[in-house]
């Protein structure tokens, strides 16, 4: 039963946030990007709940912006406990 | 896109001139290893945006030489019997092809491709009921798009003039009918299912679209679909302390670890006016490949095909690739992930150490002690290759330090039956590091390269001013090898050059001393 509950624990761990954080101007020729890499909100990281909003909320047609710079202090929650929560 | 002038024969003389000196030292000297496959500890677990391979040259394929063919390779080691689903391309990612054409290290047009797959539900009517069937195809397949394929995958092409995020968005769209959609023929199944030996090669050449390209008065052609691994490398023995004789053969000494593989290519061919800005003839390349910021994987799937992750946010660069083998052997491995997201213009300033003290010749050196790497710190020759291009061969006027494939299209192409795989070395200008054509040796002369070959070259009085000498690089003018070479002849004369995929009913004979239980 605890294997299985730390199989579903494990599973509960279902958001990803790639890190990478890039940098840099975009062409001499081109118009200024519309996006300026900004930190990851402190609060995204304050619970695995808060964690999954945050990367709920993220756009699904983004075309512009840059990606958010995460700072190394910047903890992604691991719950170990948490069921998988549901997706609309 | 700007339709300018050019002239072909602009750098001719001093082409000419540098090919004599290259040949002489580069042809009987060595080089690297796999150009740039599972190469960074994160990439290496996302195969479909694993950037392989980049080729760029003017095309040799008759009547065809004011084009450009740009040849980007993903998904690395593909086994062709990897069905059911093969190697489809990540339909929540974005492939890219970056041009500079000005020399400052910053794109000026990209090519943008994205990948829809939409599952037919296709179904078997069993003991009464539909039952949706577990393979991507119900049956032969012939044509584009035919009934009998399950999956169907599409891709979109989209042009920016300027940054890539916020450049002028433009679409290229088939010349026939006007589409902005295209189909990409599905992988090699096997012979069965495209009903012989050579179905797969006459189905996939459906596939081959002339394009619209905005802005640009003449048509491109696109391709987009499977091909066999082109790269050609012992790659094997490489990792394994250069388990090999890196001056033996340079031809048959080993085989090539990458023979019974397949990749997945993005090909375009694009004339070479709609693709340089003024004066300049130089354009550099690099390819990337990008995945939304964040992801979130569904617990509970619903239905349906590829439904498990969402992503969301800002594109966010995960592969990058201009020169072969750059991260896979310059770059330190606490940094291949960061080379990966990184761009050009900023390499001065994340990698110089990399390049002007690069690791690689001194562990051949400890490998080989007779193999004396150079001594000229910073190693300004390979800051010129990797980073500037080659004065008088391939370096744009008023370079930015920034590593990308540069070609220069003012040189006329090679024919394919008279190439050779030295390229520049070889006194052929048409080929590496001009640019790079599927055939050109880019394992042996890199390794040269590493080595000090462009010091040997250069003479006492540096004429390639790459700032350094002849007595800067004792083993210079050695002829390294890792012994694998092919020639333009193993490829195809025509788009998209890179051949027919190995099909998945390949069957390989069993390995020496396999023992089989009798019956």
């Amino acid at each position: 039963m605890k294997t299985l509950r730390m199989l579903g624990v494990a599973g509960t761990v279902v958001a990803g946030l790639v890190i990478t954080a890039c940098s840099g101007g975009d062409d001499d020729a081109a118009p200024p990007p519309t996006g300026v890499a900004v930190p990851v909100p402190e609060s995204a990281g304050s619970s695995s709940a808060a964690f999954f909003s945050f990367l709920t909320g993220l756009s699904l047609g983004d075309e512009t912006s840059e990606p958010y710079l995460v700072p190394d202090s910047f903890a992604v929650p691991a719950d170990e406990s948490d069921d998988v929560k549901k997706l609309g | 896109m700007k339709n300018c002038p050019y002239s072909v024969h602009s750098v001719g003389r001093a082409v000419a001139v540098l090919s004599l000196g290259l040949g002489a030292v580069l042809s009987t000297a060595p080089a690297a290893f796999a150009s740039s496959h599972r190469e960074a500890p994160f990439i290496a677990g996302q195969a479909q945006v694993d950037a392989t391979d980049l080729y760029m040259f003017r095309s040799y394929e008759a009547g065809r030489q004011d084009f450009v063919t740009i040849l980007a390779n993903y998904q690395p080691f593909q086994d062709p019997q990897g069905g059911p689903n093969f190697y489809m391309f990540n339909p929540n990612a974005l492939y890219e092809i970056h041009i500079d054409n000005n020399g400052d290290g910053v794109e000026d047009i990209t090519f943008q491709f994205r990948f829809k797959n939409t599952s037919k539900a296709a179904t078997l009517k069993v003991g009464g009921k539909d039952v949706k069937i577990p393979l991507i195809n119900s049956g032969v397949i012939t044509g584009v798009n035919p009934l009998t394929l399950n999956v169907r995958e599409t891709f979109s092409i989209d042009v920016l003039q300027g940054g890539r995020r916020g450049g002028k968005r433009t679409s290229i769209t088939n010349s026939a009918g006007g589409s902005a959609e295209f189909d990409k023929p599905v992988d090699n199944i096997g012979d069965k299912v495209f009903g012989g030996t050579t179905g797969y090669a006459a189905y996939a050449n459906q596939h081959i679209y002339n394009v619209a390209i905005p802005g640009c008065a003449t048509p491109g052609r696109v391709f987009v679909g499977q091909r066999k691994e082109s790269f050609y490398i012992a790659v094997g023995k490489t990792f394994d302390l250069i388990n090999l004789n890196p001056l033996g053969p340079e031809v048959n000494g080993n085989n090539n670890d990458l023979e019974g593989k397949n990749v997945s290519t993005l090909a375009m061919e694009v004339p070479i006016a709609c693709l340089t800005a003024g004066t300049e003839t130089v354009i550099g390349a690099h390819t990337t490949a990008s995945l939304r910021q964040g992801r979130v994987l569904d617990g509970s799937p619903p239905t349906g095909f590829n439904k498990v992750p969402r992503g969301g946010g800002a594109w966010t660069q995960v592969s990058r690739l201009g020169m072969p083998l750059v991260n896979e052997l310059i770059i330190g491995l606490d940094d291949k992930d960061k080379f990966n997201s990184s761009k050009p213009v900023n390499d001065a300033a994340n990698f110089a150490d990399y390049v002007t003290n690069p690791v690689l010749p001194a562990l051949i050196q400890t490998l080989f002690p007779a193999a004396v790497a150079p001594t000229n710190f910073p190693r300004t020759d390979l800051l010129t290759v990797f980073l500037k291009g080659i004065d008088g061969l391939n370096q744009p006027k008023g370079v930015v330090a920034s590593e990308m494939l540069r070609l220069n299209t003012a040189i006329l192409p090679t024919p394919a039956d008279i190439q050779n795989p030295l390229g520049v070395a070889g006194k052929d200008n048409a080929g590496f590091p001009n640019g790079r054509r599927p055939a050109d040796d880019v394992v042996d002369l890199s390794l040269r390269v590493a080595m000090g070959a462009l010091c040997v070259l250069t003479g006492a009085t540096d004429t390639l001013k790459v700032g350094c000498k002849p007595s800067d690089a004792p083993a210079g003018s050695l002829a390294l090898t890792d012994g694998v070479r092919k020639s333009a002849a193993n490829y195809g004369v025509t788009f998209p050059y890179l051949t027919t995929p190995l099909p998945g009913n390949f069957n390989p004979a069993p390995a020496a001393g396999t023992v089989y239980p009798a019956n």
